[in-house]
């Protein structure tokens, strides 16, 4: 079921992301290192392209707190209908839940456009699974 | 109300008249066809700045603004220009800026001696066998 690109909402630490444009979530956990055989310093990264720096001041660069990614549950139209109806409902679904460090951001302003902020988190525990040990 | 068209009395004081300054020398045309033309050159898709975020709930419209900056107003960057065809030899030159007045009936339409403003966008001028001499201008309005 496919889960349309709206209605996302964003928290850092309850506090709201807002005009967030792209995001993009990489769990991708790396090898383990070492002796451990789970334990790896790699679990991820989570990049957002905003429009804003809103909830994200230069204050926030190195905190850690849990960044909560979810879209809503919506009704969206299919084509052709599916066993006669158009209306398909598509679930809620959470796009992310980790624990991040907030590593910072990149800015880019180009002539005749607007300000983009490129904000990176370095993903350090998810929530709700066994810890990274 | 009827009016005269441009054709019938086109430097007669009861018909329409398109009196444009080129370069501080002022002449009067017997033109035979005027189209005003205006478009919002903010309303071009390259005007406005897709703003539209992640946020914004099904169905909702998506957010734009407008460019910070605006198009030039020459070459038809103001989205307003006159467009005449006449009778006559005289020879307009592109890039030629000025005052244009276009009168219906003794009255003014648009434009004027003083505040208005254009730049000849193009112009041509035919010379046919068997035919007046007819030229065609295109004059940018500024905004």
């Amino acid at each position: 079921m496919p889960i349309p690109c709206q209605g996302f909402t964003f928290t850092w630490g309850g506090a709201t992301l807002s005009e967030v444009q792209e995001l993009e979530v990489n769990l991708q956990r790396d090898l383990p290192l070492g002796r451990s055989t789970t334990w790896t310093p790699n679990l991820g990264e989570v990049r957002l392209l905003s429009l804003s720096i809103a909830s994200l001041p230069t204050s926030e660069y190195g905190r850690r707190k849990q960044l909560t990614i979810q879209a809503p549950a919506a009704t969206i139209r299919r084509y052709p209908p599916l066993n006669g109806a158009t209306a398909v409902n598509t679930p809620a679904a959470t796009l992310c839940d980790v624990d991040c460090i907030y590593r910072g951001v990149t800015i880019n302003a180009t002539a005749n456009g607007v300000v983009r902020f490129a904000h990176t988190f370095k993903v350090m525990d998810t929530v709700g699974a066994p810890t990274n040990p | 109300m009827s009016f005269s068209t441009p054709h019938d009395t086109g430097v007669s004081s009861s018909g329409t008249k398109l009196t444009i300054t080129l370069d501080g020398v002022s002449a009067t045309y017997v033109v035979t066809n005027i189209v005003l033309s205006n478009n919002n050159p903010g309303a071009a898709a390259d005007a406005r700045i897709n703003i539209g975020h992640l946020g914004q709930t099904l169905g909702e419209q998506v957010l734009q603004m407008d460019a910070p900056l605006v198009p030039p107003a020459e070459d038809g960057g103001s989205g307003r220009t006159i467009t005449f065809d006449y009778i006559g030899k005289s020879v307009i030159f592109d890039g030629a800026t000025g005052t244009y007045h276009i009168q219906v009936a003794g009255a003014t339409l648009v434009g004027g001696t003083t505040v208005s403003y254009h730049t000849v966008q193009s112009s041509t001028l035919t010379l046919a066998t068997n035919d007046a001499i007819r030229g065609q201008g295109v004059l940018t309005i500024s905004r």
